[in-house]
């Protein structure tokens, strides 16, 4: 496992600081920006996210390219079809996905706590399924079209482009997203 | 957008999208000190860990979730500072309110322990996958979005039904 140094956790304390400020100013919660859409119409929340993902598609794939950052992993498979699912039954029936929970505790709303206690239970229980059946989810020598562990990007699969050339058309089509809701909005 | 009004006045779509724009680009740069895009799930997959470590299920802890997936206490902390960071800005703007509702916490519970569950599958929460994943063109973070949005229309749907 990677050794941190003091100015990872520095870094972590900051920005942790910095994100939990802006998140609670701006009351963001992604729950919102689905639910609301469905429910209500309501694209404020939404009309967030379409920004934000405009222009961290841009720099993320950005800084991938000239390997500022090493990428997130998250295999690929029917699992993650289903685990998406019950992710989202989850956040919308609770009234809030991990982020928005945890902001909400920092607000003094404590029922919140229960709903991290049972992530945790749910994180136990959930992954005594790789006990039960090892090779049905993510493992050692699992693939996903010809890619290990299943992890793979839209980049290599358009025929080995550079990150940012995918990232700048994934940022256009979010800032025209955007534009289209808050025009439809005003 | 001036420090005052960043400090007290809510943020509106527009501003708060640019704002948490700029500090999630920021976040990813190493010579900022963090280095890693946004998600909380590792801070939560830490402590349960440490929790399982603790009561020495080490037959759970060998399987491929816990294996291959690892959890750095470093997301922890920065889970902690994002609580302390939400509860620094609702303490200094009388939006600190202190209550226990009763009512909501059978959903709590329930929405909380599949959000676990989901979490084991998709290895990561929706921030992990919709600002995390989906940003650096993973096809795992594009597959558990396609699933997030169906779950949370249907559980839209349940919530709606019983409230």
């Amino acid at each position: 496992m990677t050794d941190y140094t003091l100015a990872n956790y520095a870094g972590a304390i900051v920005f942790g600081l910095l994100l939990g400020f802006v998140v609670q100013r701006s009351r963001y919660c992604m729950t919102g920006a689905i639910r609301d859409y469905f429910l209500f119409g309501i694209t404020r929340n939404l009309q967030m996210t379409f920004i934000v993902l405009a222009i961290i598609s841009f720099f993320y794939t950005l800084f991938l390219t000239y390997g500022v950052f090493r990428p997130t992993m998250v295999p690929a498979g029917w699992f993650t079809l289903v685990g998406g699912i019950i992710f989202g039954i989850g956040m919308a029936i609770g009234g809030g996905c991990v982020t928005s929970t945890f902001y909400r505790i920092g607000e003094g709303q404590w029922n919140y706590v229960a709903s991290v206690i049972f992530m945790l239970v749910g994180i136990i229980a959930g992954s005594w399924l790789f006990n039960v059946a090892p090779y049905a989810f993510f493992y050692e020598g699992y693939t996903f079209l010809g890619y290990d562990y299943g992890l793979v990007w839209l980049n290599d699969l358009l025929g080995d482009l550079p990150p940012v050339a995918v990232g700048v058309v994934q940022a256009a089509i979010f800032a025209i997203a955007y534009y289209k809701l808050s025009k439809s909005e005003a | 957008m001036g420090v005052k009004e960043l400090i007290h006045e809510p943020l509106d779509e527009k501003k708060g999208g640019i704002a948490l724009g700029i500090i999630l680009v920021l976040l990813v740069i190493p010579a900022l000190g963090y280095g890693r895009a946004w998600a909380f799930a590792g801070g939560l997959r830490w402590m349960d860990y440490k929790i399982l470590e603790a009561a020495g299920a080490y037959s759970l802890l060998s399987n491929s979730f816990w294996s291959l997936i690892k959890a750095p206490m470093l997301v922890f902390i920065f889970l902690v500072a994002f609580v302390v960071g939400s509860f620094i800005a609702a303490k200094i703007n009388g939006e600190f309110v202190n209550t226990w509702d009763k009512s909501t916490i059978h959903y709590q519970i329930i929405g909380g322990f599949l959000m676990g569950v989901g979490i084991v599958l998709i290895t990561t929460c929706n921030i992990g996958i919709f600002l995390n994943s989906m940003p650096q063109l993973s096809i795992g973070g594009y597959i558990a979005a396609v699933g997030l949005v169906i779950g949370t229309y249907i559980g839209a749907k349940i919530y709606e039904r019983t409230m």
